[in-house]
């Protein structure tokens, strides 16, 4: 039970800390939590489930221009419930992507229905590891998601685009006095913060099937992340993720399985009060 | 144009204005309105899309043979967004309006209960499609809600009878959802269990929304038992049989109705096949006016009918025939004469409205194989 428990613990922790993740390049861009994050998991599924069932794609082609249409739907989420309330208070901007929330939600009921849907997963069946059953789709999203991670550090850290995204994140100010395109720069970040929590929503449906309402707990659970993990560190956003996919696992088993989810809330309120910073501090100085 | 002139055509239209509105509108006086709550967002927005679609294939048939009172029925719905407090504030909007001769509420027994005040003081017929025995005791106790539904006491009962007495399963592991019904279901379940000799190892709730049960699971794992009874909805149930399944699991599962639902089919694929489930409605039904009425919808929505589609069925039918019954559309009226349909057939099954609660008179133990629930049992209420 123990193995079982653990892998099943990581898959779904790496989902909830690249949610985390998505949601803390957009708070370093712009200061400001995403509460829309959780929907873009569900809009990506929907993207999947369309180019996977509806066109007849292979899995991983379909998770691909998943990927690509999150990322438009990245960049009109930024210039729509963003870009023209930049200036205004943050209160607004929050109101803004609660608002875009919902009209996502409602928008895939109308496009596609409001029966769950499914679709194919990236391998089908099980395989035995040191005795417990686990299913390939969680191998696969660990796997995927580990690849997500390297291939969005070497982006930030080693790329021009992501010393560009990383400087607008530090200063927009400073930035635009460098030249740097500020609107392309945050554009591409909600655009990568998108790709990558789309990819997990085409990961996840196979398993916990799609509806719209899919992303909202997945949404909650990630903000829990980032808090354990601290706001604004995006290792801490990863770390934060596996502990809350392990404490929901481990807890349910072990504690109660009727309170299995407020215990990562409890965790949560612990994390609070005894380290409000997070696992990491915030490695961006706050401007002067 | 001088003054005089002016006075005397504004005084006109002000007459002919006063004279147009003293003539009642067409519409109000020539359709019967009925109201009907259900989830059209929110995670039960599946049970209204059902419920819409069976509510225009039944408002053509009823208005193309005549309508009801010589008049067109027009079902007016609302959106509870799957909520209890939705519930409240959908059924609320329908009574206010005097026009609506009666209310259908929608399948969630919690939603049922929570309305239930507010039936007795609209002073309206309410059907409500929820089973649970709570609802039931609601119902009978009122005067103005009807439970057109086999109660879970006796669908639950019959079902565990079944696993203990046909099948040799003896002891149990019950997983739950915490939500009303379902936990009433599992409650149900083991008294079941034990009224038949047989024997509850272990009871595992979980909270609705669960999407991994792999903690559930486990812990059922450990336990010996010969069987697994799953109360939940068709989403959660649909995952936990895929997860159980992948996880090795292989024994027997007895579910709620969920697990004889076409969305639930659809989602869990082959895992589901071989499980068994209690439930009030098939899209294969061995009631010849459920038959006709499941292949029409399939035709017209490519779809299969699942249960909320039939329930919106009958209600309406049942519904009309007490209008007629009446004579009226007066909502007293109209209630008394729901409380002499004894013996009323509908697609799912009989029912006696006398009762108030528990009025449907049969339910169905099937098994799903080769994807299609298949019934192995139908069973009356005493």
């Amino acid at each position: 039970m123990f193995i079982q428990l653990l892998i099943s613990g990581i898959a779904v922790g790496v989902i909830y800390g690249l949610i985390a993740m998505g949601m803390v390049l957009i708070f370093r861009t712009v200061g400001i939590m995403n509460f829309a994050q959780g929907d873009f998991l569900m809009f990506g599924g929907y993207f999947a489930y369309t180019f996977n069932q509806m066109f007849g794609l292979n899995i991983v082609i379909s998770l691909i221009l998943a990927a690509l249409c999150m990322g438009v739907i990245g960049v009109i989420f930024m210039r729509t419930s963003y870009w023209a309330l930049r200036k205004a208070q943050a209160k607004a901007i929050i109101v803004s992507a609660m608002g875009a929330s919902i009209v996502l939600r409602e928008g895939a009921r109308h496009i596609w229905g409001a029966i769950p849907l499914t679709l194919d997963r990236v391998k089908e069946g099980s395989v035995v590891l040191a005795g417990a059953t686990i299913q390939w789709q969680y191998v696969a999203i660990i796997g995927i998601a580990l690849l997500m991670m390297l291939l969005v550090y070497f982006l930030l850290e080693k790329t021009f685009i992501g010393n560009i995204m990383q400087a607008t994140a530090q200063d927009q100010y400073m930035s635009s006095l460098v030249g740097i395109p500020v609107v392309v720069s945050i554009g591409l970040t909600f655009a990568l913060s998108a790709v990558i929590t789309g990819i997990c929503g085409g990961l996840l449906a196979p398993i916990f099937f799609l509806n719209n309402t899919m992303g909202t707990m997945a949404g909650s659970k990630a903000f829990a992340a980032i808090v354990i993990g601290g706001f604004g560190s995006v290792p801490g956003a990863i770390i934060g993720g596996l502990i809350v996919g392990l404490v929901e696992q481990f807890g349910g088993a072990y504690i109660s399985s009727t309170y299995q989810l407020a215990l990562i809330y409890i965790v949560l309120i612990v994390f609070l009060m005894f380290r409000p910073k997070g696992l990491f501090q915030e490695k961006i100085q706050e401007k002067a | 144009m001088n003054k005089k002139m002016a006075g005397m055509i504004l005084s006109m239209l002000m007459v002919t204005g006063t004279v147009m509105g003293a003539v009642p509108t067409s519409a109000a006086g020539d359709t019967i309105k009925i109201g009907l709550t259900v989830p059209l967002s929110g995670d039960r927005a599946s049970e209204g899309s059902y419920a819409t679609n069976a509510l225009e294939l039944v408002v053509e048939e009823i208005n193309s043979a005549g309508g009801v009172l010589g008049k067109d029925i027009e079902v007016v719905v609302q959106d509870t967004t799957g909520t209890d407090v939705g519930a409240t504030n959908a059924y609320l909007k329908l009574a206010a309006d005097d026009d609506i001769v009666a209310i259908i509420g929608s399948d969630n027994s919690n939603d049922n209960i929570a309305i239930a005040a507010s039936a007795e003081a609209s002073q309206i017929l309410t059907t409500t499609q929820g089973s649970s025995p709570t609802l039931q005791e609601t119902c009978e106790a009122g005067e103005w809600l009807f439970q057109l539904r086999a109660c879970d006491s006796t669908l639950c009962a019959a079902l565990m009878d079944y696993a203990v007495n046909e099948m040799g399963s003896k002891s149990f592991t019950i997983i739950h959802d915490t939500e009303t019904a379902s936990a009433d279901q599992a409650r149900l379940f083991q008294e079941g269990i034990e009224a038949n000799g047989g024997t509850v190892d272990e009871v595992i709730p979980f909270t609705n929304g669960t999407k991994d049960f792999t903690a559930q699971l486990s812990q059922a794992m450990q336990s010996d038992s010969d069987a697994l009874v799953v109360a939940c909805l068709q989403t959660e149930a649909a995952i936990l049989i895929q997860q159980a399944k992948a996880l090795g699991i292989e024994k027997p599962i007895y579910g709620s109705n969920a697990f004889g639902d076409p969305v639930t089919v659809d989602l869990a694929g082959e895992s589901i096949n071989d499980a068994y489930s209690i439930t009030a409605w098939v899209p294969d039904s061995p009631n010849e006016m459920g038959a006709e009425f499941s292949k029409k919808y399939e035709e017209t929505y490519d779809e299969a009918c699942a249960k909320a589609a039939a329930q919106i069925r009958d209600h309406i039918y049942v519904i009309c025939e007490a209008i007629e019954t009446a004579g009226s559309t007066d909502r007293t009226e109209v209630r008394d004469a729901m409380l002499t349909l004894t013996n009323y057939e509908g697609a799912i099954t009989t029912y006696d409205c006398s009762l108030k609660g528990n009025c449907g008179k049969g339910g169905l133990i099937v098994q799903v194989k080769d994807l299609i629930p298949t019934v192995v049992e139908e069973i009356t209420t005493k």
